[in-house]
């Protein structure tokens, strides 16, 4: 983990297990990032696990996770704001759906407006994003890019408006975050499925 | 050529070594070539030999063609400072094009008596050796051109005097390349650390075509005795700009002010305008960043070469978003029984305690140390009568804690608690903590150090007892 790393925490005063300062040390080695991650991915698993159906809980788990690494990571860097704006558009488009859900459900409208309230709605956020596809096409502006970049860009959240140069930086970022998320949902797994 | 007159323009009967024995080593060439050109000026041929066999031991083979062409154009530079001593490289290396310059030059070949056996048997890269020979060969280099009032004789003896020094410089060349992946200084284009710079990029081409003149080799060369401290430093140095140019750059006229932008020098025979320069500036970077990512793929070390790299860096970000998923949808399956209200705590330490509690301890015996040692905490803080579970023996409580208690904590935990029952099952709605909004952020949590973490923990401790339960 980058940057910040806390003191060890102040000797604890109860003569409690040995594992538990175990813990208390290996946790204040971390860097508050990988606190901010659990906390956050912690939190939303609970909030899933209370609320969603269960057929739906893998894709809301995902977001979920790629939402806490994206918040841990915080503002600086490109490929978290990009996750968190695809986050918000998520939900901005969702939040228009049930609204429209609930207006024909509240207003006795017929079906078709209803579903085409859907459809524009989706439509509406389909050409967004299809705007935003489109301006991927926009080509490498720099000369020394390999073509394999392409599909690092992809994969990168975020990636298709930037230089290769910085690609190349928030792909370490982002790799960063990911393996640290990756360890942390491997953790959960066992913890839970220890049983 | 101006070094001509350096010493008297014999050397041009100088015998130059068969090209053809060593046209399979260009490292073998370069050497030889040294060597020969070294011995050249009517030497013994025991010095001869003597040079050779130096200059064989200082060389490494591993950097056969990349190495060989670079260290030829870097001869090239030697040649002209030494007055045709290094000629013998460009005799040797026949097959680089800058040594065919030379061969034009010093179209006579040399008659230098057995140097076709040149054994160039194991080339092994003496750091410190070259090091200090590099100096004094840098010291003669740069009485070179300055002194030309040195005598043939005086030159060639002191030349003699130091078999390897040509080596020296050759294998100091070298050691930047053999350093393999040792990162310089990113940001500082220095000439030496660009030469370095070039020969890591593993294209002697490349370096050669950046690199054609023996103008900026001649700069290169004062610069050699501070190579090797140079790479030290550089090594670690990333974007430290003031202290390489300090350090390395002492002895050297044109060093460059400590700065905090990059300065990038134009090598004589590049194109000077702003857009090359900034293309430069711009693939340092590149291959800094790239040299980060190879730091953080596994198993990248080994690999060399930007695409493979970037197919690596794109399979493993691939691989771990699969993974991911994979997690995900195990923890969607998982005991969806987590149900301990996670918006009650803070994020501090307490969850990753917590969680590297459970990840330390195996998972054959950790619910019950685990449990005991929650037990242990929440009885503790607040106070709890009924630490004692029938399934756990716990410990008898300990005194209690020393750290002062924030004057809502009390209430929170006092809140906390009684809504726990430790037998019951989570699901029973955790009274809510009105007066404690979970700020998001650590800094709040500062301030609940100890006590929160007996909060969550207490928490967690539900959660585990209702999974166990």
């Amino acid at each position: 983990m980058d940057g910040k790393r806390t003191t060890p925490p102040h000797p604890n005063p109860n003569p409690s297990s040995a594992a538990l300062q175990a813990g208390a040390a290996a946790a204040a080695a971390e860097s508050s990032k990988a606190r901010m991650l659990a906390f956050h991915f912690l939190r939303a698993l609970s909030r899933i696990h209370r609320v969603t159906p269960v057929r739906r809980r893998t894709r809301t788990i995902r977001r979920a996770a790629y939402s806490s690494m994206a918040r841990a990571a915080g503002p600086r860097r490109a490929w978290s704001r990009a996750l968190l704006g695809q986050a918000r558009a998520r939900r901005a488009r969702r939040a228009v759906l049930v609204r429209r859900r609930v207006l024909t459900a509240a207003a006795p409208a017929p079906a078709a407006g209803g579903g085409g309230g859907r459809f524009i709605a989706a439509g509406g956020e389909t050409s967004a994003a299809a705007a935003a596809a489109a301006s991927r096409v926009l080509p490498p502006r720099q000369a020394g890019e390999p073509p394999r970049a392409d599909a690092l860009r992809r994969l990168v959240p975020g990636g298709d408006a930037m230089e290769y140069c910085s690609l190349l930086d928030e792909t370490a970022d982002y790799l960063r975050s990911l393996r640290a998320q990756v360890q942390l949902m491997q953790g959960l797994v066992d913890l839970f499925s220890c049983q | 050529m101006a070094h001509d007159g350096f010493l008297g323009g014999s050397f041009h009967q100088l015998a130059w070594p068969l090209d053809a024995a060593l046209q399979a080593q260009p490292h073998a060439e370069m050497g030889a070539g040294v060597g020969v050109g070294v011995a050249g000026g009517g030497w013994e041929h025991e010095a001869g030999e003597r040079i050779e066999s130096a200059l064989s031991s200082l060389v490494s083979p591993s950097l056969a063609v990349a190495g060989g062409v670079h260290e030829a154009a870097l001869m090239d530079e030697l040649a002209s400072r030494l007055g045709g001593v290094c000629g013998g490289l460009g005799g040797g290396v026949a097959a680089s094009p800058p040594s065919s310059r030379y061969a034009s030059c010093y179209s006579t070949p040399v008659s230098s008596p057995g140097k076709s056996a040149l054994p160039v048997s194991s080339l092994v890269a003496a750091d410190t050796m070259v090091a200090e020979r590099a100096t004094r060969l840098s010291g003669l280099a740069v009485g070179g051109p300055g002194g030309r009032k040195l005598s043939r004789v005086e030159s060639s003896q002191s030349l003699l005097g130091e078999p390897a020094a040509m080596a020296a410089l050759a294998g100091d060349v070298l050691l930047p390349a053999s350093d393999g992946a040792s990162r310089d200084a990113p940001s500082r284009k220095r000439k030496a650390p660009g030469a370095k710079t070039k020969v890591k990029d593993g294209t002697a081409a490349t370096a050669i075509a950046k690199s054609p003149e023996p103008g900026t080799r001649a700069k290169r060369c004062k610069l050699s005795p501070d190579a090797a401290r140079d790479d030290e430093q550089q090594n670690q140095a990333t974007g430290e700009a003031g202290h390489d140019g300090g350090s390395a750059k002492g002895k050297d006229a044109a060093s460059e002010p400590p700065k905090d932008y990059i300065h990038v020098r134009a090598r004589r025979g590049q194109a000077t305008d702003s857009h090359s320069l900034a293309e430069r500036v711009r693939r340092e970077k590149i291959s800094e960043r790239m040299k980060l990512l190879q730091d953080l793929v596994p198993g990248c070390n080994k690999v060399t070469g930007k695409a493979v790299m970037l197919d690596e860096i794109i399979n493993y970000v691939q691989s771990l978003q699969r993974q991911v998923e994979f997690l995900s949808m195990k923890l969607s399956a998982v005991n969806p029984r987590l149900d301990f209200d996670v918006d009650d705590f803070l994020p501090k330490d307490v969850i990753l305690i917590h969680l590297s509690i459970m990840n330390t301890m195996k998972k054959a015996t950790t619910f019950d140390t685990h449990i005991k040692s929650c037990a242990v905490f929440s009885s503790v803080r607040l106070n709890f009568q009924q630490a004692s579970e029938p399934s756990v023996p716990a410990p008898p409580p300990p005194p209690p804690p020393s750290c002062s208690m924030e004057r809502p904590s009390p209430a929170i935990c006092y809140r906390s608690s009684q809504g726990t029952a430790m037998q019951s099952v989570v699901s029973s709605p955790v009274p809510s903590l009105d007066g404690f909004h979970i700020s998001g952020n650590s800094q709040a949590g500062s301030i609940w150090e100890d006590d929160l973490q007996s909060v969550v923990l207490m928490g967690l401790f539900r959660c585990n007892q209702h999974m166990i339960g």
